[in-house]
């Protein structure tokens, strides 16, 4: 796949993000990192608060992607099986078993959105984790493979009751954790309210171009990304210095108010991390023309691809989504690049 | 024995006179000349009044003044064996010698320390000079006569009055302070004033050099300037400048975050075009893979004007962009 082909699909890839902009409004920000997750064949955590539009932001993605889109609820109940298969009692009055979420779509599953996430028991988190690791599955004695699956997966950070907290391991298998926002803006605000074509989610999924996309295509292109966007040493040591503040920040003199900056960090960025990272900027950097990396385009994902990563004191835990903001801005503020 | 001892004591109190009240006869007529500037005032001195005589004594050759014999200042003479009251306080004389004459210029300064109830006559005392003719063999020392001058010192208050506050009499005029010194001091004030406001006007002008020559930017700019065109130096020079505009910023500034810099010194923000401009060259330079061929003097010289502007602008100077150059980050 050559240059022309990476400027055809860059096309797409903005026409993709024109159409979904069309109907999601204010969100341009996530709708960017999501396309950017696609490209990167990334999974996704959004984090948000409910009716902030996560599941039509997901499903007018799916319809413009393309392939099969499956959803399900994290709920205290959720066993494993419920995503493999589920059964019931036929019209014959016999046992059936049918093909749960994980399996309905077979190979062409493009989008797994798991809503609320941190519902769901830790087993399931578990078989999630494998799913999203290796893109593959063992049921009824057959291994299932998902090569262009992609999952999406919310979490609600204001609910704690009934919650189990993903493990960090599971964290670590997202490649972005993108927090989605209520617009700010007065007149976006009074358009959601008032503008009755945003009341149906389903006729505004429906004015997306379907299959604009080709779902199938998208691991190929992914890789070329990769293998055609270049970083110079430059850049690899500012990524390295950004790494290494993730582990600790105290030694490169980033401070938080009221924290003590020694007892913080558990853990900084994993290398899965910071290679999701550089596979996301990669894209950044190809949405934008570029065909090498800039400390910008890590700048765009820095956040996203990193603070979900990074395992704070549990004294700290219960305020990690403000922690994180500030600790991933005070690396961008300290480390230099060049 | 009587007798004996009266005329023992005449004869020694005799010789006692001629020791202590030597006599110098008084030189020849023609041999010295003088001239005297005295004081404009002659009546209503007081305790603590100056008063100065001018003298110029010209002596005819061979004779010579002798030093010894000029006045000396704190010296207080007598009148009829009471204080004078009347003190060289100040004497400035320069000597100036000629072929047939030598001239003793003299500036004599008097302070009164005496006063009365009633106006009482007082005077600038005599002076006397000693003269020599070195080359007469008996050594013969004369004198000469500098006449005293006749003032009158009058009360600090009309007889009577008790209290010199109480006194509010319109005939005696303000006492005045002498305004002499504050004039001067207001003159070099003034002076000084006038040269900070054109100095400060000079600073805050455009090409202005003094102010904050230790900034930063001033800093990078100088070791930029002394740069040779080569890749290395390209890349130092560029990393100094973000360093610069790191320290000014108080974080690491890249494109996206540039308005942490103008929060900073708003002034930066008249060079927007070319800070954009720098941050792309500084991403073509160091994360480009293209084998894309620079030239690197054109590049240099780009950057030292650069962080001249830079310099400018930390310095709240307006940027001379006639100096610009367009499009280097292509």
């Amino acid at each position: 796949m050559g240059d022309q082909s990476l400027a055809d699909w860059r096309k797409l890839a903005v026409k993709l993000e024109t159409e979904i902009n069309k109907v999601i409004v204010g969100q341009e920000s996530p709708i960017r990192l999501i396309t950017t997750s696609i490209f990167a064949r990334g999974h996704v955590l959004l984090e948000g608060d409910v009716g902030v539009g996560k599941t039509t932001l997901l499903k007018a993605f799916t319809r413009a992607i393309g392939g099969g889109y499956e959803r399900v609820e994290g709920t205290i109940d959720l066993m494993p099986n419920d995503l493999i298969y589920h059964t019931y009692l036929g019209e014959d009055g016999k046992p059936h078993v049918s093909p749960g979420p994980m399996l309905k779509s077979g190979q062409n599953l493009s989008i797994f959105f798991f809503n609320e996430i941190n519902r769901a028991r830790p087993q399931v988190h578990s078989l999630l984790l494998r799913i999203m690791a290796e893109r593959t599955l063992s049921a009824f004695n057959k291994e299932h493979y998902f090569p262009h699956m992609i999952v999406f997966a919310d979490r609600n950070q204001v609910e704690r009751e009934e919650t189990f907290e993903i493990p960090s391991a599971a964290r670590d298998r997202f490649m972005m954790e993108i927090p989605i926002l209520i617009p700010k803006s007065d007149e976006m605000m009074k358009s959601l309210i008032f503008e009755t074509r945003f009341h149906d989610a389903d006729n505004l999924v429906s004015e997306v171009k379907p299959n604009l996309l080709k779902f199938d295509k998208l691991k190929d292109i992914s890789k070329t990304i990769q293998e055609e966007i270049t970083a110079t040493d430059a850049l690899k040591n500012y990524a390295l210095n950004l790494w290494k503040a993730t582990k600790s920040p105290a030694d490169y003199g980033i401070k938080i108010p009221d924290l003590d900056m020694n007892r913080l960090m558990i853990s900084g960025s994993s290398p899965r991390g910071m290679m999701m990272m550089m596979r996301a900027a990669r894209v950044n950097a190809w949405l934008n023309e570029r065909s090498s990396v800039t400390p910008t385009d890590i700048h765009a994902v820095f956040h996203e691809t990193i603070a979900h990563r990074l395992v704070f004191n549990p004294v700290y835990e219960m305020r990690r989504t403000v922690i994180a903001r500030d600790l991933t801005n005070g690396i961008l503020n300290v480390i230099n690049a060049p | 024995m009587k007798y004996l001892l009266s005329f023992c004591l005449l004869l020694f109190s005799s010789f006692g006179f001629a020791l202590d009240g030597q006599e110098w006869p008084d030189i020849q007529e023609g041999i010295v000349s003088v001239k005297i500037k005295e004081p404009p005032q002659k009546v209503g001195y007081t305790v603590g009044d100056k008063s100065k005589r001018h003298i110029e004594v010209t002596v005819k050759k061979p004779f010579v003044l002798i030093k010894e014999s000029f006045p000396i200042p704190g010296y207080e003479r007598k009148y009829r064996g009471q204080d004078l009251g009347i003190v060289l306080e100040e004497m400035d004389y320069k000597l100036k010698d000629n072929t047939t004459t030598t001239t003793l210029i003299l500036d004599l300064t008097y302070q009164i320390f005496t006063n009365n109830v009633v106006t009482k006559p007082g005077f600038l005392p005599a002076e006397y000079f000693r003269l020599l003719n070195p080359k007469d063999p008996k050594k013969i020392v004369f004198k000469y006569r500098i006449p005293e001058y006749q003032i009158a010192i009058s009360p600090l208050s009309i007889f009577g009055a008790v209290k010199i506050e109480e006194d509010m009499s319109p005939l005696r005029g303000l006492f005045l302070i002498d305004e002499s010194n504050p004039k001067k001091l207001i003159k070099i004030s003034g002076t000084l004033a006038i040269v900070s406001i054109l100095g400060l006007l000079y600073i805050f002008s455009q090409y202005a050099w003094l102010p904050k020559t230790r900034g930063i930017f001033a800093k990078t700019h100088r070791v930029i300037n002394k740069m040779q065109a080569n890749p290395s130096s390209i890349k130092k020079a560029i990393t100094d400048i973000h360093h610069a505009f790191d320290l000014i910023s108080c974080k690491t500034l890249f494109k996206e975050n540039i308005q942490a810099l103008y929060l900073k010194n708003p002034t930066f923000e008249n060079v927007n075009d070319e800070i954009q401009e720098f941050f792309k060259l500084s991403n073509l330079v160091f994360f480009n893979t293209s084998n894309k061929k620079f030239d690197h003097e054109i590049i240099l010289k780009w950057l030292k004007t650069f962080s001249r502007h830079c310099r400018d602008c930390e310095r709240k100077l307006i940027v001379d962009k006639t100096s610009r150059i367009v499009g280097i980050a292509k």
